[in-house]
């Protein structure tokens, strides 16, 4: 390709001659590599508007006009004449750029030099090349500076030369210096890269492939390196093909530390899948043994209770003594006989229940039962057994009668166990049964409170459950399968009210049964 | 065009057959020339301006892609000289404005006759024997502190600029100046000059030259004035005995002496020393 600008400063006869571009209204950058050139400055171009009148500009008279003092100050001697022409551009749009022609000391330029006629084609040809090196120019430099930045290593190989580009990451993994390496280095350092990998042979096989079939790509190859570190490369390749360059870029992507969480990762879902399904068993295993517990309580009192109704009631016949032949003692042994009997089968039925509750089956039978009523009818059974103790039980109740919907015998079973248990750990004083309602009628608690021995602290919770009491020794003192409280609480439950407690050691206990404050799903009427 | 008279804030006062023009150094402004201008205005044409950049001119008309070397301000003063159509200029630039002053003389050979120079350096990094008086790690660490903190970094470097000794209210006017300019401006004009070689500029400029060297001068060592005078091929060196690198306002007298000697006016000569 010729060199324009030496063909345009002979055909001018001047001395300098500069394609520029204009950057804004003032600044043009300047080009002109040319050996024993003024260099490449970005300058000003006062005055540009008078150019830009018809394209060209002459000035013979203050050439400095026109010219920056950043090429003053580069040129051998003082231009006495410069030309500015704007570079052609499509109708209507301002010249990108244009030529500066400088004639120097004597040299004067040829009168009507500005109006060559082959200027301004010469110009357009020195500047699309121009602009073309200028866009290329950006490009490259975008191109390192993605190079320079990516972390991955990335390899361009050329296929005619077998020589290739290497940026800093590659040129780290291969061990070769980055930038342009040449052919047999390269391959050298492409290879000792793959024979150290553990699947070399696979890995080597597949890359004579790459290389026999120009088109052949691949992506999300993975390369691992466990013999001397651990380490895992995702490895690329595509060919590159364009108008004047023909060959395959490699892109290396260490992906160790994403190989190690995933094997960690992998090894953690092992170890939670274990112990999920061992959890999963120990649960099933409780769930089994728990229903295998219940269906033989269940079972074994029915079993228990058919031949203890027998024996209870062929002792209560023989108590009768219809024929008379049996003696005071006799009869004595009978009645003990009949008592143990009565005691087993409450005993039975309260497993019985426990069975029941735990197993789900209990279920309530409500009727419209008038509370008050009922509170009534359970305190009387004890007024017996209270006589000649030092221990009194009073009520405290509404004067209006209180309705519920509710289990009337679940409700008495609940009642007799608190007052039964709150008279078995009083000695003296006062046992309070107190029902509260609200002003509808509806009841809200219902409480019994003893001045017994009460219950330790830690306790509280625990005699709630199925064979615990307060304390060990209770058994022994007062008695008592310490079945009644968890059984009472369930049927509490049952009835949509909550047992609580609340206790003092020494001062005594007060079992509360709390009813929501919702209305119940049958309106309660209010006896008039 | 938009007008160079607008655009670098352009002052034209006093009469007389020469004209001065005064030319700014970085963080300085029209002002600093008060009492040059005060001594000067009965006698001749005085010319002041500011630097495209700095606060009073037309900070639209900046650009960080054009404003990136000296030559660019002096393409500006070139054409606001054009612009005036003045002749017989003594051009005094001050520091950069110095430099400003020398690219200027070396294109308008038919406008400025003659060249003051107040403590301005063609090359501020040291360089093989030439002694610039700067490291790169120094300009450097300079440009980092600048970037990072500019007020705070102004606040350092206005005592440094004005030099031990002189009056706090040198220093408070240079510090307001400095901090009255953008930051990224003053950033990119400092790397700008600190950067910036025109030594081989020096034996082009035709024009006699006075050159202004302050005796301690935080930036401009006595060894750059040696430099330019032995450089300049015609030049005479006025070391002054001044601390800091504001002389026009610190010592304005002295600076004022030696401005009417250059400009020919009747005034005792100050012994050369």
């Amino acid at each position: 390709m010729p060199d324009l600008l030496s063909l345009t400063r002979e055909l001018l006869g001047c001395d300098v001659t500069m394609s520029f571009t204009w950057s804004d209204d003032y600044s043009a950058a300047g080009r002109d590599t040319r050996p024993n050139s003024i260099g490449a400055p970005t300058f000003a171009l006062p005055r540009v508007e008078v150019m830009r009148a018809d394209g060209i500009l002459l000035d013979t008279v203050r050439p400095r006009r026109i010219v920056s003092s950043a090429i003053l100050s580069r040129v051998s001697e003082p231009p006495n004449a410069a030309l500015v022409v704007a570079a052609p551009s499509r109708p209507g749009e301002p010249p990108i750029g244009g030529l500066l022609a400088l004639w120097l000391g004597e040299n004067r330029p040829i009168p009507g030099v500005e109006r060559q006629p082959t200027l301004r084609e010469m110009i357009g040809h020195l500047l699309r090349p121009t602009q073309d090196v200028a866009e290329l120019e950006r490009t490259a430099s975008r191109f390192y500076a993605i190079m320079r930045t990516i972390p991955q290593a990335i390899v361009f190989v050329d296929d005619s030369t077998g020589a290739g580009m290497v940026n800093r990451a590659a040129a780290e993994l291969l061990g070769t210096p980055s930038g342009t390496v040449e052919a047999t280095r390269l391959s050298k350092a492409m290879y000792a890269l793959r024979a150290g990998a553990d699947n070399a042979e696979t890995i080597e096989h597949r890359a004579h492939q790459l290389l026999r079939d120009a088109d052949f790509r691949v992506a999300n190859w993975v390369w691992a390196f466990t013999r001397d570190t651990s380490r895992f490369l995702r490895v690329a390749s595509s060919p590159v093909r364009g108008r004047r360059v023909s060959g395959r870029v490699w892109v290396f992507d260490d992906v160790t530390a994403e190989m190690v969480a995933e094997t960690a990762l992998a090894a953690r879902n092992l170890q939670l899948e274990q112990t999920n399904a061992a959890l999963a068993a120990a649960t099933e295993a409780a769930e089994a043994a728990n229903k295998a517990k219940s269906a033989f309580l269940t079972t074994m009192s029915h079993e228990l209770r058919t031949p203890l109704n027998s024996i209870i009631g062929f002792t209560n016949v023989l108590r009768k003594n219809k024929n008379g032949h049996l003696d005071a003692s006799e009869l004595k042994y009978l009645e003990r006989i009949a008592n143990s009997g009565v005691h087993l089968l409450s005993l039975i039925n309260t497993v019985l229940d426990l069975a029941k509750v735990e197993s789900g089956k209990m279920v309530a039978d409500i009727t419209h039962t008038d509370v008050t009523a009922l509170v009534r009818d359970v305190t009387s059974q004890f007024e017996a057994i209270l006589v000649g103790r030092p221990v009194t039980l009073q009520v405290d109740m509404p004067s209006v009668p209180v309705h519920l919907d509710t289990d009337s015998a679940k409700l008495s079973q609940i009642l007799l166990n608190l007052i039964g248990n709150a008279i078995k750990f009083t000695t003296h004083g006062t046992i309070t049964v107190r029902l509260i309602a609200d002003d509808a009628g509806h009841p809200l608690t219902l409480s019994v409170r003893d001045t017994g021995v009460g219950i330790p602290e830690d306790r509280r919770a625990a005699i709630f459950q199925p064979f615990e009491q307060a304390d060990n020794s209770t058994a022994r003192k007062f008695g008592g399968t310490g079945l009644g409280l968890p059984i009472a609480r369930a049927m509490a439950e049952l009835l949509g009210a909550t047992l609580t407690l609340e206790s003092e050691e020494g001062v005594g206990s007060c079992f509360t049964m709390t009813w929501a404050c919702q209305a119940p799903s049958r309106p309660v009427m209010l006896e008039a | 065009m938009i007008s160079k008279i607008a655009s670098l804030n352009a002052t034209v006062l006093g009469t007389g057959p020469k004209t001065v023009v005064f030319a700014n150094g970085l963080g300085t402004s029209q002002k600093t020339w008060r009492h040059q201008v005060a001594a000067l205005q009965d006698e001749c044409r005085l010319v002041l301006f500011d630097f495209v950049g700095t606060p009073d001119s037309d900070l639209t008309a900046y650009r960080p892609e054009r404003y990136d070397s000296i030559y660019a301000h002096a393409d500006d003063a070139i054409a606001l000289l054009d612009e005036l159509d003045v002749s017989d200029v003594t051009f005094v630039g001050h520091s950069v404005g110095g430099m400003v002053g020398v690219l200027t003389a070396l294109a308008e050979p038919d406008r400025v006759t003659d060249l003051v120079l107040i403590a301005a350096s063609p090359r501020y990094l040291d360089d093989g024997k030439y002694v610039g008086g700067a490291s790169r790690e120094m300009v450097d660490a300079v440009l980092a502190s600048a970037t990072a903190d500019y007020h705070a970094w102004v606040s350092g470097f206005s005592p440094l600029i004005i030099g031990d000794g002189n009056a706090e209210q040198f220093v408070q006017e240079f510090d307001d100046s400095l901090k009255r300019m953008r930051p990224d401006v003053a950033s990119q004009t400092l790397k700008t000059i600190f950067l910036s070689d025109l030594r081989d500029v020096l034996p082009k400029v035709q024009q006699h030259v006075t050159v202004i060297q302050p005796r301690a001068d935080h930036v401009v060592p006595v060894a750059v004035g040696e430099y330019m005078a032995a450089h300049f091929p015609s030049a005479e060196l006025q070391i002054l005995e001044t601390v800091g690198h504001v002389p026009h306002l610190t010592a304005p007298d002295q600076i004022t002496r030696i401005l009417r000697v250059a400009l020919g006016l009747s005034e005792p000569a100050l012994s050369a020393d």
